[in-house]
């Protein structure tokens, strides 16, 4: 059961989730509440299926995938810094609306009602080498993975590069935290978060292209099942620091991969289902504030 | 040779108040301009007029004798006018180096941050000022006098020459002020102008070459303060304001209904804010406290009412002793009346309706409810009368609490905290932003109260007031109690003289 | 990030705005795929109120939401956000089901209440760990919230697979067997979906309006949602009424998946609820989480069910147009500036004079 093949399998499921964290990230740090992280998802994973399904390219439906979760943004940014809308309102009925709407359009354009699987529709490809599939554990982990993959943990790492040391990262990091602080010193709060929320957007919808294309190359009616919040969970758990969400992401697709598995075998597979989605909740309740000042007060006591 | 800053004639109104009328200040090169003048004399509006955050309505402001237009900070940083504002702004989880770069990031050729090089610099800048900091530390981290040098290091890092201060001493203990102040004469002699407001006094004296002073909105004096006497300032700055004639007779003071022993307060970042204040009010006896805003009167009402339950002290309303977890419900049922001095915030819920506001404070009120039960309409009928009572304008019950003037929201407050009969009534700031009228009206309810045997705690930042409704007053500097004066046998100057830090007006 | 939510008082006008726009866009979507959206649109009116059974329709599926409305109202009003109802009701009716099923000797009159009782414990119970979250350890209700929603989806399933299932199926169908008769509700006139789990519905909505009427705990719930600092000032324990709140929004969900179950299920059946916890939260943002507001959202949420179910029927268009159009008209209804722009707010004012019902619902009634 513990073979390292499962290592693979909690790279590929934590994908989406760090995929959409990394850009709910930037607008977290900027400042916005953007919770439709679910719903561009599922968009964007329907899109990129439909663009698959009528062009054969899969480079043309990631592109599909990323441009819904961009225009989805731009409507969040639009009905709540434009039109005043709350944001968490505004979030909360567009993870609605895109919901329903991927099922309409999957009615309206291919008629089907559940889920569109067909041969025409081309997955994203799988790179593997086998020079990397002879490293022990990188090979595990990295080999006969799509690029949205390498892609994700690149950017995950970049992330980190761009926050902490470049011009733009400083002045998201200020409008985030104190939104006068960076007026006061003529940086465009608006435009930095509107930049983040553009971000967000992209990367969310190609997160689910990696959902409909990354695994099976099909969609199905609510296929992201809750990634979206996983996702926002994580990025609340990891306090906006992209390396420790990346650890975070990885113990949620660590969880999932384990669920994958854990069904083959006679345990009960609601069960295992279950087990992400517990993980979060189980991790609310970690103070990691307090722990750190345990472990200070047990440092002081040594000394 | 032309002024380093000359601001002609500017007049800024805001809804209802003007905050300057006709200000002139001129600001020469290479000196400290003093701006002093009490809450609310328009001070730091001007001062955000010249960092272009806000606009003025009429007059011109002119940089190094050309005249120019200042649309938002960043054309004030660009003629090299920088301001520390008396509210930090700074990032907190950002280091020292990081903060002050903000404006004007040091890149590589790749367009990485260079961040050695960022440290170089503001450790050079430091040194250059005399102003050392470690560059990377988080500024989180830093004591409140460290991270006003790196707020100091902020605008001089982009290239400031004229330097707004706003009440940079008001959060320094007064060693750290000695400090600053030595930074502000070595900064004068590298060629910086500075303006610098506050209104402590001893301060102005020993640094300004030149001091405004500014009352309601108006210059009320300019002087070269080798040429001018504290004195004279203080009586500038607190002037010969229209008393409010309040017919009143003498005070009958009975036992004591309030007692507070040695209360202790340190807000979240740990700076004491109640240093060992001690004091009592009598049944039939208004206890004025006089001071400038943030020198311990907010934290004490909160201590007072239970708003805050972290203090360190002792209690009494009454015969009851106050335990330090009673919540302000069991404080309110001890006896306790409050007019909070945040009547947005705190003193009413603006969305609500007004008689939704009226009965807060009052569920055990026997007139209109029964045991889990509120009758609005019996409720209706009550505020209706008290609140006419209280001559309070308003359309309907039902309208929100928000569509009420300031000085109609502030009545139904003292309607209904009176209403509630308390045999102590914490009155604070009760007439701020409130037109003559209400002010008067709210003024007479104070005594009436007196009058009728309770005890009230008067706060407020304004003198006039202070001086007189109360028997007697007690001074808050800095945390303490500095001293009681009787209000018929003080003049203004020296309870002035005692609100800037001087004790018994003797320096 | 920022979870705190405080509801903004939404008016007639604005509402019948929203409204209006997020028809007419689900109407231009419906033009775009060649359908005429007048023969859509009449479809829609005609299976929402064509007949006595399509209005007793519209109202059945109104019910739940009354439950899950008025749920997501009182947490509004209480400040905090319930993302969790979907869980609760799950959570709640599970366990109103197994005793329905075990106690087949009860008679009705005790079995029926013993089973709101247990669902109403039960939901309570899931809504407690969001609110334990929020008030306790200072953290966000909202993300706890919605994993437990998924929590109790795979959760229920579980049970119901290993200790429920009903006889005669093979793990293909998760479902329970029927609950006792005595306990299953039949229709109040045959033929049409309507039992009296309406006037159960109609009463927890009385009931909310009473609690923010007329009693000490609705006011302490309302002050403490509208202006924190203000009702600790006035005495009131903001933190309990949170907890409180939590609690009973938790109770109402999970009553109501039970009423579902007893009203038209008669068994507890994997995904049987799919969207009343969102429609629930849709309901009570359209109605400004007031009692008149969240009744009329309700039955306006259930007739565009009812409507867009006869759409799907006769003419081959998603019946998730609904889901759309409800989701675009609560963008709208927060967006509240779009009115102005396009200038529709006019029109929604002479709507309401012309319907006078300006000051009847909306605004905050008092």
């Amino acid at each position: 059961m513990l073979d390292l093949g499962i290592l693979g399998v909690t790279m590929r499921m934590a994908t989406p989730i760090l995929l959409a964290g990394t850009g709910t990230l930037y607008n977290d740090r900027a400042g916005v509440t953007n919770i439709t992280l679910e719903g561009s998802m599922l968009l964007g994973g329907f899109f990129a299926v439909a663009c698959s399904f009528f062009t054969g390219s899969w480079v043309l439906a990631a592109l599909a995938g990323i441009a819904t979760g961009i225009i989805v943004s731009l409507v969040f940014y639009f009905l709540t810094s434009i039109c005043g809308g709350d944001e968490l309102v505004v979030g909360f009925s567009m993870n609605v609306l895109l919901d329903g709407l991927s099922i309409f359009l999957l009615k309206q354009i291919f008629h089907q009602s559940g889920s569109l699987v067909d041969e025409r529709i081309v997955g994203v490809p799988q790179i593997s080498s086998e020079v990397l599939g002879g490293i022990p554990i990188i090979g595990d982990l990295f080999n006969g993975q799509t690029w949205i993959v390498y892609f994700t943990f690149a950017f995950a790492l970049l992330t980190w590069v761009i926050l902490y040391r470049t011009p733009f990262g400083l002045k998201v990091l200020a409008c985030g935290e104190s939104p006068q602080a960076a007026a006061t010193v003529g940086v465009k709060v608006l435009r930095i978060r509107f930049i983040c929320n553009l971000i967000g957007g992209a990367l969310c919808g190609l997160a689910g292209v990696q959902i409909s294309l990354g695994f099976l190359s099909l969609f199905t009616q609510g296929m992201t099942v809750g990634r979206g919040f996983i996702a926002l969970g994580s990025v609340v758990f990891s306090k906006g620091n992209p390396l420790r969400l990346i650890a975070v992401t990885m113990f949620f697709g660590f969880a999932e991969a384990m669920s994958n598995r854990v069904q083959l075998m006679q345990l009960p597979s609601e069960l295992v289902l279950m087990l992400p989605y517990l993980a979060v909740v189980i991790l609310t309740f970690v103070r990691f504030d307090r722990l750190k000042k345990i472990k200070g007060m047990k440092d002081q006591e040594a000394c | 040779m032309a002024y380093a800053v000359e601001m002609r004639n500017i007049t800024k109104r805001f809804p209802g108040v003007v905050a300057n009328q006709d200000v002139t200040l001129q600001v020469r090169w290479g000196s400290i301009h003093g701006l002093i003048g009490e809450n609310g004399a328009g001070k730091t509006t001007l001062m955000k007029v010249l960092y272009g955050m806000y606009h003025p309505d009429g007059g011109e402001i002119l940089i190094d004798g050309k005249p120019v237009r200042l649309k938002d900070p960043k054309d004030a940083i660009s003629h090299s006018i920088g301001m520390v504002h008396q509210h930090f702004t700074l990032v907190g989880s950002l280091t020292v180096a990081q903060n002050i770069i903000l404006g004007k990031p040091i890149c590589k050729k790749t367009g990485i941050l260079d961040l050695d090089r960022a440290n170089k610099e503001v450790e050079r800048l430091g040194e250059e000022y005399g102003l050392p900091v470690n560059p990377k530390a988080f500024v989180k981290d830093l004591p409140v006098a460290m991270q006003q040098r790196v707020e100091i290091l902020k605008v001089l890092y982009l290239g400031a020459d004229i330097l707004i201060m706003d009440e940079p001493t008001a959060v320094l203990t007064p060693q750290e002020i000695q400090g600053l102040l030595n930074t502000l004469l070595l900064l004068k002699e590298k060629g910086k102008s500075i303006i610098l407001i506050t209104h402590k006094l001893r301060e102005l004296m020993s640094v300004t070459d030149d001091i405004t002073v500014l009352r309601g909105g108006v210059v009320t004096g300019v002087v070269k303060t080798s040429e001018a006497s504290e004195k004279r300032i203080a009586s500038m700055m607190v002037g010969k304001e229209i008393s409010f004639e309040v017919p009143k007779d003498v005070a009958k003071p009975g036992e004591e209904v309030l007692k507070a022993e040695h209360l202790y307060y340190q807000d979240k970042f740990g700076v004491t804010m109640l240093n060992d204040v001690s004091f009592t009010v009598r049944k039939g006896e208004i206890l004025g406290i006089a001071g400038v805003q943030g020198n311990g009167q907010t934290e004490l009402i909160e201590v007072l009412s239970g708003m805050t339950t972290r203090y360190q002290g002792r209690i009494v309303f009454g015969d009851r002793e106050i335990r330090q977890s009673d919540l302000p419900l069991k404080r309110r049922e001890a006896g306790l009346g409050h007019i909070p001095e945040d009547r947005q915030t705190m003193g009413a819920a603006l969305a609500a309706t007004l008689l939704e506001n009226f009965i807060m404070g009052g569920l055990s009120d026997l007139e209109y409810t029964s045991p889990g039960m509120i009758s609005y309409s019996k409720a209706a009928t009550v505020a209706k009368g008290q609140y006419e009572h209280f001559d309070v304008k308003y359309a309907s019950l039902g309208e929100p609490a928000g569509a009420l003037s300031g000085g109609n929201l502030q009545k139904a407050i003292v309607a209904r905290e009176i209403y509630r009969n308390p045999q102590i009534l914490i009155a604070a700031q009760p007439s701020r932003g409130v037109d003559i009228g209400a002010t008067m009206f709210i003024h007479e309810q104070l005594i009436k109260l007196r009058d009728a045997g309770k005890g009230i705690l008067l706060v407020s930042s304004e003198l006039g007031e202070v001086m007189s409704l109360s028997d007697r007053v007690i001074v808050m500097y800095n945390g303490a109690i500095v001293g009681e004066v009787d209000p018929k046998n003080s003049s203004e100057e020296e309870l002035g003289l005692m609100m800037a830090g001087m004790k018994g007006g003797h320096s | 990030m920022n979870f705190e939510f405080r509801q903004n008082p939404i008016n007639v006008r604005t509402a019948l705005a929203a409204i209006f726009i997020g028809t007419l866009i689900g109407f231009v979507m419906v033009t775009l795929f060649g359908y005429n959206p007048v023969e859509v649109f009449a479809t829609l009116l005609k299976g929402a109120f064509g007949s006595a059974k399509n209005i007793a329709t519209s109202l059945r599926w109104a019910t739940p939401l009354m439950f899950t409305g008025v749920a997501a109202a009182l947490s509004f009003r209480g400040g905090m956000f319930n993302f969790g109802i979907d869980g609760q009701l799950y959570f709640g009716s599970l366990a109103a089901t197994i005793v329905g099923v075990i106690c087949t000797g009860v008679p009705g009159i005790i079995l029926i209440p013993l089973m709101m009782l247990t669902s109403m414990v039960c939901g309570a119970l899931w809504a407690f760990i969001p609110a334990f979250v929020r008030v306790k350890l200072n953290g966000s209700e909202i993300v706890p919230a919605l994993m437990m929603n998924y929590v109790a989806i795979h959760l229920t399933d579980y049970i119901v697979h290993y200790y429920f299932l009903a006889s005669g199926t093979n793990g293909d169908s998760l479902k329970t067997e029927r609950i006792a008769e005595q306990a299953q509700f039949s229709p109040l006139a045959s033929g049409y979906q309507l039992t009296g789990a309406i006037f159960i519905g109609l009463f927890v909505v009385l009931a909310f309006w009473w609690l923010m009427k007329k009693s000490k705990l609705g006011y302490g719930i309302s002050m403490s949602g509208m202006n924190p600092t203000f009702a600790r000032y006035g005495g009131i324990q903001v933190d309990r009424m949170r907890i409180l709140v939590m609690l009973l929004s938790g109770a109402l969900a999970g009553l109501g998946g039970a009423v579902e179950i007893m009203s038209m299920r008669w068994r507890f059946e994997s995904g049987f609820a799919p969207s009343f916890g969102n429609d629930g939260i849709l309901t009570a943002l359209l109605g400004s989480s007031t009692p008149l507001g969240t009744l009329i959202g309700a039955i306006f949420m259930g007739a565009l069910k009812s409507g867009s179910l006869a759409v799907e029927r006769y003419t081959d268009v998603s019946r998730s147009l609904a889901t759309v159009i409800q989701g675009l008209i609560i963008c709208f209804v927060s967006a509240r500036l779009i009115s102005k722009y396009i200038g529709f707010d006019k029109i929604a004012e002479n709507l309401s004079v012309l319907f006078h019902f300006n000051r009847k619902a909306g605004e905050k009634d008092a």
